[in-house]
């Protein structure tokens, strides 16, 4: 018998106390019940992780490229010059040293990088006509908001209920510096339900920062309210706002 | 019991905290390097090993509830990467280069080289079960998804996918439930990661 089903319930927490017992002093006899057992524990840990994990990954790549960069250009520096040439090697140094302190600053990334990351687009269509919406998702992902902006267009024509949709052509928008489309876009979330209105109040803000209004950004991100999925971002990017960039 | 003092570099990871996740770069990175660096390693490779190694304590310990910290976490990091290090260089038939650090493999086992052991193993049965995931069907992975974001109702879910009622996703759900997790199965060989 596939035990799909009782794992599931069981890890629920939906059996009661006598049926939890039973599946309890089975999982202690029958190994293989045991092993599905911590594969589908896995399975809904993938589940519920992918998306945070995937936006982890990001954000560390951001970080580890300043940290080993300038770890790795700082060990070319090091090395001992000859006695003969220390004069040259000093002014040499000395240039490396300027040019590592210009490259670090040009190398962190702006308050509205470390902010906007964005979750995948996936479209509930994906086919319709002749254009294959996978492609659009692919285009987004990659960064090539140009082409997904241009297709999600055509989408939102399409399809006027995917309100999500709507909300990732206006992520396009604000990448592409089309701060006052993209504006009209979020804005136009204020009557939508939690999720989509929670979602739309962030990037509203993230707009702002964008296009360097920090003023408005920082009154976009007082209304979002403790409930929302980004309350403890939109603080962090209140304070760091405070400390300035 | 209070709380471990490094439990915020777990809970970092956990939420993104960028200050944090920082701090986490900036007190142990340096070390790692060096000590790739001396054992026939390049600062990519580090700085590769580090992510690596970070996302593996995150496999194994954010959103889980099972385990009890033992070790700081600069040590099961630096642990991680040397024994991900060491797999590396074998798979490139490089052992004969590990100067410094080889003869700590086969050193008795520290709580530390177990909970490192422990954070690949669930990182690898995570890239397993990501990459067996691919192998299911569309609609397999959408309903998974779609059930597990819990953003939609179950009749939503049913229109969208083109199902009859909530009884026909439940059903498709343990469908698609079964076959990743015979797929898992069929794939997966610990210690591997390809």
């Amino acid at each position: 018998m596939d035990n799909t089903e009782r794992i599931d319930r069981y890890l629920n927490g939906e059996m009661d106390t006598a049926e939890k017992q039973q599946f309890e002093q089975e999982l202690a006899d029958d190994a293989q019940l045991a092993k599905d057992l911590a594969v589908q524990r896995d399975m809904a840990h993938f589940l519920q992780h992918q998306t945070q994990k995937s936006a982890l990954q990001k954000q560390l790549q951001g970080i580890g490229g300043e940290y080993f960069k300038i770890q790795q250009a700082s060990g070319k520096i090091i090395p001992m010059p000859r006695r003969r040439l220390i004069g040259i090697a000093s002014a040499v140094a000395a240039a490396a040293v300027i040019l590592l302190l210009l490259w670090q600053f040009w190398s962190v990334p702006s308050l509205f990088d470390e902010f906007a990351q964005h979750p995948p687009l996936a479209l509930s269509e994906k086919s319709g006509g002749a254009t294959n919406w996978a492609e659009t998702e692919v285009a987004f992902q990659s960064g090539d908001y140009a082409k997904a902006e241009t297709q999600l267009v055509q989408y939102t024509d399409q399809f006027p209920n995917d309100r999500q949709a709507r909300l990732y052509l206006g992520i396009c928008k604000m990448e592409l510096d089309k701060s006052a489309e993209a504006r009209l876009i979020f804005q136009d979330f204020a009557g939508a339900e939690a999720s989509l209105k929670d979602f739309a109040d962030w990037y509203l803000a993230l707009n702002e920062l964008k296009s360097g209004n920090d003023a408005a950004c920082r009154t976009a991100l007082q209304t979002i309210e403790p409930a929302s999925s980004f309350f403890d971002r939109a603080q962090l990017l209140l304070t760091r706002l405070e400390w300035g960039k | 019991m209070s709380q471990h003092p490094d439990q915020q570099y777990f809970d970092a990871l956990s939420n993104g905290d960028q200050r944090l996740i920082r701090e986490i770069y900036s007190k142990f990175s340096k070390g790692i390097l060096h000590w790739v660096l001396q054992n026939n390693g390049e600062a990519e490779d580090a700085q590769d090993l580090f992510q690596d190694a970070l996302m593996a304590i995150y496999d194994r310990y954010c959103g889980r509830s099972d385990f009890q910290l033992t070790s700081s976490f600069g040590a099961l990091l630096m642990t991680i990467c040397q024994r991900k290090w060491f797999d590396r260089l074998s798979k490139k038939k490089r052992e004969a280069n590990v100067r410094n650090a080889e003869s700590a493999r086969y050193e008795e086992e520290t709580p530390e080289w177990e909970a490192a052991e422990e954070a690949i193993l669930h990182q690898q049965r995570q890239e397993c079960l990501s990459r067996v995931f691919t192998l299911l069907s569309d609609q397999c992975q959408k309903l998974l998804t779609m059930i597990t974001a819990g953003e939609l109702s179950v009749e939503s879910i049913a229109s969208t996918l083109g199902l009859a009622n909530a009884n026909a996703v439940y059903q498709s759900k343990h469908r698609c439930t079964a076959r990743w997790r015979q797929l898992f199965h069929e794939h997966f060989k610990e210690g591997s990661n390809g």
